[in-house]
């Protein structure tokens, strides 16, 4: 699987979300366009900010409705092949960040209605996941291959390690001895945009969610016996939002500790025998019993 | 006789041939070897490597980088989401399987003839008995059966329960317990070194590294297929048209390409069914050692009417891992025990049925597949008799891959267990052998004739587990060759 082709299979669903958002948002403003000010004015009564007040004509929001119109459609053609048409994520990025920063204008220079500020940040946010989308269809884009799990993502999946792999008395090799957290950052790594991006996320995820099991404290803070604990018991959960993320880390976690020779002597597994049946198989080749099979050649010259 | 390595290709190349094979897993390997040695000029393309014993040494990380798709951790989509691990290598997912061999139960045959139109099912018999015999396909002998299968075995027997040694693609099985990570010594009849080498003997053409990424067609006829070789940094154009395309991918990946393709109908990429699995480990108070046996020797059959069947299933420590309960110490001091320890698994003919759509425009599949509560309840039901089989056979401490119950240790625990409701979320569920997503039988109901040419197009057959037109109970890869095989002879002699 191509680096292009695994970093639109992440963006493909986000743009298609995207364009269905803003259809729908359109829409809305469309045929309820007091009723959504209305709205965004009780929320914002909630933070002590003036109400913005009704439309008096429908001029501006036929140009409103335009743009909605056509942010959708960027979105939508985007969607099916994000890294060809990624010079199409141009323009709606400059459509939102025109329309996220004269709110700010709007919010400072004006009134601070709430529906400016809203605007700003939904608007702000957006031109950040296209810029995001954009670096990575880049020719040469992190989603390419070459990206590297950031720091925080590190030292989150470094505490998570210790968690699984503690140093045990009698015992040999730990997280730390055998590098198990920069293994499975490799590892990670290895598998492309998606799993790098995923793993980033699922990692802040995990940090945070002690929270939702009534623990105060995020898990990288927590002393590493009680974050085993909360580690297990978000294992146990029926919540999928808990339960997924870590069973999947310590599908990865497994795999990199005991692989480790040293790891594997100590719970008992003897690699002679493994060994010996390699050397045995390697007799077999070298006697003819087995192969030899076919090996793939160079295809220069083939005509 | 030729094989290529498509990542080696510097230039545009263009193939003319008889029959181009997308895939060499057990469906497209065995129609390439039975096309090729009926005189038709074959070419495979093949979007992994090819490896073989001298390549492997039973490492795990190396298999799932090499041999898996993915790195192992394809899944579907849905509540829960389940890992469906196949293989992405010459051989296709017969490479990374524990060799086990069963034909489909003729009740599920007769039910495919009579509900879906697969003309011929239950007449299977010559292609099954071939491929037997081509494979070495026979029950595990004594001299690689070991005390985790033996002690289930005479666990069983007390219980009044049905059993048996499962029949395996072998031919000199030197016993290292890696099945799943590829078989260092080729004991394994897999496709890579069985029908491949066959089909390349008798005058085919193999392309490995060559990932399909379009089928050709004009107008009604479907003319070929391109595919993209070379490097990433230097990509190059691989186009190769033939009379027959057939497309060998596997249920997860056939229908994706097709309906990137433009290639379609009302049932492609419907009716995903899988096996969804679980695997249970159990400690008992001696060692087993069960690394060095056969993973897989031995079945439970009692159930297999309610769609449970339960098999052995012992993987490597850095595989088992994930599965043993706990963190931190408490994990530390379960893995600790590993000589003790022992595995089965059980897998379930589901009713749930999922879909296969290609992300965007690219040829990688998005599945969806939402379990239902009756196959939740069957799951359960072959968890509990795993650890009823367990606790029989003299095990201390059974993990149930229930988070709900992780730990069993005792026939009132057990009980206990049984009342337990938990939500699927709470399973280990793996699930393998996709299935039916280009269903074959009456046109109907039917993405393609019963020997996988599809109705909509014509020059292009499907040769793999999506033209099951439900789960056959049993792992498929014989009745997938039995198909192939069939297929193949219909098409050299219509």
């Amino acid at each position: 699987m191509s680096r292009s082709n695994d970093i639109d299979t992440l963006l493909s669903p986000l743009f298609r979300v995207l364009a269905i958002a803003f259809a729908v948002t359109g829409t809305l403003f469309f045929l309820f366009p007091d009723g959504t000010i209305d709205t965004l004015n009780r929320a914002g009564s909630w933070l002590g900010l003036p109400p913005a007040p009704h439309l008096t004509h429908r001029f501006w929001l036929g140009l409103g409705t335009a743009y909605m119109a056509v942010v959708t459609v960027l979105a939508w053609r985007i969607s099916p092949a994000p890294s060809e048409r990624r010079l199409l994520m141009e323009p709606l990025m400059v459509g939102k960040a025109t329309s996220s920063l004269t709110c700010l204008l709007f919010a400072i220079f004006d009134q601070p209605f709430f529906i400016y500020i809203a605007n700003f940040v939904v608007d702000g946010a957006l031109v950040g996941i296209v810029w995001w989308a954009w670096r990575q269809t880049a020719p040469n884009g992190g989603g390419r291959g070459g990206g590297h799990l950031d720091e925080r993502s590190n030292q989150l999946l470094q505490r998570i390690a210790e968690a699984f792999l503690p140093p045990l008395d009698g015992r040999a090799g730990d997280a730390e001895g055998i590098g198990l957290g920069g293994r499975v950052a490799a590892h990670l790594e290895s598998q492309g945009a998606g799993a790098r991006i995923g793993g980033a996320v699922a990692l802040r995820w995990l940090n945070v969610a002690p929270f939702v099991l009534g623990t105060p404290r995020t898990l990288s803070r927590l002393p590493v016996d009680e974050r085993a604990m909360v580690l297990d018991r978000m294992e146990r959960s029926r919540w999928l939002i808990l339960r997924t993320p870590v069973v999947a880390l310590k599908l990865l976690l497994g795999l990199h500790a005991y692989r480790q020779p040293d790891l594997r002597a100590d719970i008992g597994v003897d690699d002679d025998w493994l060994n010996a049946r390699l050397e045995q198989a390697r007799a077999r080749r070298a006697a003819g019993e087995k192969g030899p099979f076919p090996e793939p050649q160079s295809p220069d010259g083939v005509s | 006789m030729a094989c290529l390595d498509g990542a080696k290709l510097t230039r545009n190349h263009r193939v003319r041939c008889d029959v181009v094979i997308v895939g060499t897993g057990a469906g497209g390997a065995v129609f390439a070897a039975e096309a090729a040695k009926a005189g038709l000029d074959v070419v495979m393309l093949e979007e992994g490597g090819y490896y073989t014993g001298k390549d492997l040494s039973g490492d795990a990380k190396f298999s799932f980088d090499h041999l898996y798709r993915d790195g192992g951790l394809t899944a579907t989509l849905g509540r829960p989401p389940i890992p469906v691990p196949v293989g992405c290598c010459v051989g296709g997912t017969t490479m990374v399987n524990s060799g086990t061999c069963y034909r489909t139960p003729d009740f599920v045959l007769q039910r495919w003839e009579r509900e879906f139109g697969l003309e011929g099912a239950t007449e299977l018999d010559n292609d099954y008995a071939a491929i037997e015999q081509d494979l070495s396909i026979k029950p595990v002998p004594d001299a690689l059966y070991g005390p985790q299968h033996q002690r289930v075995e005479d666990a069983i027997k007390e219980l009044g329960w049905a059993g048996s040694r499962i029949p395996r693609n072998e031919d000199g099985c030197i016993s290292t317990g890696t099945c799943a990570m590829g078989c260092p010594s080729d004991g394994k009849t897999s496709m890579a070194v069985s029908k491949v080498p066959e089909a390349l003997a008798a005058g085919a053409t193999l392309w490995t590294r060559a990932p399909v990424r379009r089928i050709l067609r004009h107008r009604n006829q479907v003319v070929g297929v391109a595919a993209r070789a070379g490097t990433p940094e230097q990509p190059t154009d691989l186009l190769v048209t033939a009379e027959t395309t057939v497309i060998a991918c596997g249920a997860l990946h056939t229908p994706a390409l097709l309906l990137a393709s433009g290639i379609g109908g009302p049932w492609i990429g419907r009716n995903l069914h899988l096996h969804p699995a679980t695997r249970v480990v159990a400690r008992f108070p001696d060692e087993i050692r069960g690394w060095q046996e056969v993973p897989q020797a031995y079945n439970i059959d009692e159930f297999i009417d309610d769609g449970v069947f339960i098999q052995g299933q012992f993987v490597p420590p850095d595989v088992q891992a994930p599965v043993i309960p706990g963190w931190g110490v408490e994990h530390r001091q379960r893995m600790a025990a590993f000589p003790r320890l022992a595995s089965f698994g059980a897998l379930i003919s589901d009713r749930s049925a999922g879909r296969v759509r290609p992300a965007g425009r690219s040829t990688r599949p998005v599945a969806t597949y939402r379990l239902q509560p009756a196959d939740r309840d069957r799951l359960i039901f072959g968890i509990a008799r795993t650890i009823e089989a367990f606790l029989a056979a003299g095990a201390e401490e059974v993990y149930s891959g229930v988070a709900a119950m992780p730990v069993v240790r005792s026939r009132t625990e057990l009980a206990r267990f049984e009342r337990l409701q938990p939500p699927a979320t709470q399973i280990e569920i793996m699930a393998f052998h996709p299935m039916g997503t280009v269903r074959a039988g009456g046109p109907e109901i039917a993405a393609s004739d019963p020997w996988g040419r599809l109705y909509d197009v014509e020059g292009i057959v499907v040769s793999d587990g999506s033209l099951l037109p439900t789960s056959n109970r049993i792992n498929p890869q014989l009745t997938i060759m039995a198909l192939a095989r069939r297929a193949a002879r219909k098409l050299v002699a219509p």
